[in-house]
């Protein structure tokens, strides 16, 4: 849908203004695709505030290697890819310093808690709580797990999409998602006991 | 089948994947089986409610936020800023300055080595400019060697 807004721009011309830096055909990048980077960051951190961070991060980043997209991808999938690798990074980093801080334990505790929060409204309880139930799990899936299932579950990619944003195949795609869901019930299995 | 291998299949089973031979063990599974039964309705419930809540609402000010970000990568940091200064400085008024000031002291100095050729001697005009012999550093009333030469030649 995206896509199709940039085409009617003429994706060559806005690459091309974009590549001269006009500010303004950015913004109009920027508003065809801020739900797409902000959804993906989204469901890769299942938090608000890091996605809003990571996400300037991405435009930032597009903004910066907008020079070296050459057209051979679709500028979604481009933007995709950069989207995911920034949450990735970003998890590392995170990773990494929870480590080197020793409150991965105390943050595993929190996470929990944010997911059995008694003070959640009843009328919410039914799509929201299952759903960060869900979204929990998804994240203790392996990176690259992970992003298969977001791409597809919640940007509801094609196999063919998700290959092109991870640069696999598209069997490997389908053998992702099979190892992803397999884990993904059994981690839903420990959490809902 | 296994109870823990029949849940590891389930999502895919939920999401009609799985491939004919493992879908027969899993309902036969199933049909016998209330504990993986009522773990399949929990997941039925988690996993496909969620499918369409894909869309998250995107906070406001988000352009706003980004533009000051950028705008604040693009200037030049306080260090940066500092050198940038100097170099600005170097460039328009230190270097003229110097260039100017070497002119002058050639003249100068050429003015008085001038001076010096028409007394006919060197030594008793730098001794009374700058009151000790500057070429060699040493204190008021000594004589190097090369000057007494020099004067001894005359
Ligand atoms: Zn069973």
């Amino acid at each position: 849908m995206e896509d199709n807004k940039i085409n009617m721009l003429g994706e060559k011309e806005l690459l091309r203004d974009l590549q001269n830096g006009d500010k303004i055909v950015f913004k109009q990048l920027f508003n065809s695709y801020q739900q797409l980077v902000y959804n993906v960051c989204y469901h890769m951190s299942n938090s608000r505030e890091e996605a809003e961070d990571i996400t300037q991060d991405v435009f930032i980043k597009v903004l910066h290697a907008i020079a070296s997209f050459k057209g051979e991808a679709k500028l979604s999938t481009w933007i995709y890819r950069i989207a995911v690798n920034t949450c990735l990074k970003n998890e590392s980093r995170k990773k990494l310093n929870q480590l080197v801080s020793l409150d991965f334990l105390l943050k595993e505790e929190q996470s929990l808690h944010l997911i059995f929060d008694p003070e959640t409204p009843d009328q919410k309880l039914e799509k929201s709580e299952t759903e960060q139930i869900v979204r929990y799990a998804i994240q203790k899936l392996s990176a690259r797990q992970k992003t298969a299932v977001v791409l597809h579950r919640y940007e509801n990619l094609s196999y063919k999409e998700i290959a092109r944003v991870i640069g696999i195949s598209v069997p490997a795609v389908e053998s992702l998602l099979h190892r992803a869901k397999e884990n993904l019930a059994e981690k839903l299995k420990k959490i809902l006991r | 089948m296994k109870h823990k291998t029949v849940r590891r299949k389930l999502l895919r089973y939920l999401d009609n994947e799985l491939e004919q031979d493992e879908l027969k063990s899993v309902r036969l599974h199933l049909s016998s089986c209330p504990e993986c039964n009522n773990y399949l309705k929990q997941l039925e419930k988690i996993w496909l409610t969620g499918q369409h809540l894909s869309q998250v609402e995107v906070p406001p000010f988000l352009w706003t936020r980004l533009s000051v970000r950028l705008e604040s990568e693009t200037e030049v940091p306080v260090t940066n800023q500092f050198y940038a200064a100097m170099k600005l400085f170097m460039k328009k008024a230190l270097i003229p300055t110097a260039i100017v000031i070497t002119i002058f002291s050639g003249i100068l100095f050429g003015s008085e080595m001038h001076k010096d050729n028409l007394k006919g001697n060197r030594e008793t005009t730098i001794m009374q400019d700058f009151g000790f012999n500057y070429f060699s550093l040493t204190p008021p009333g000594y004589v190097g060697e090369n000057l007494v030469d020099f004067n001894a030649t005359k």
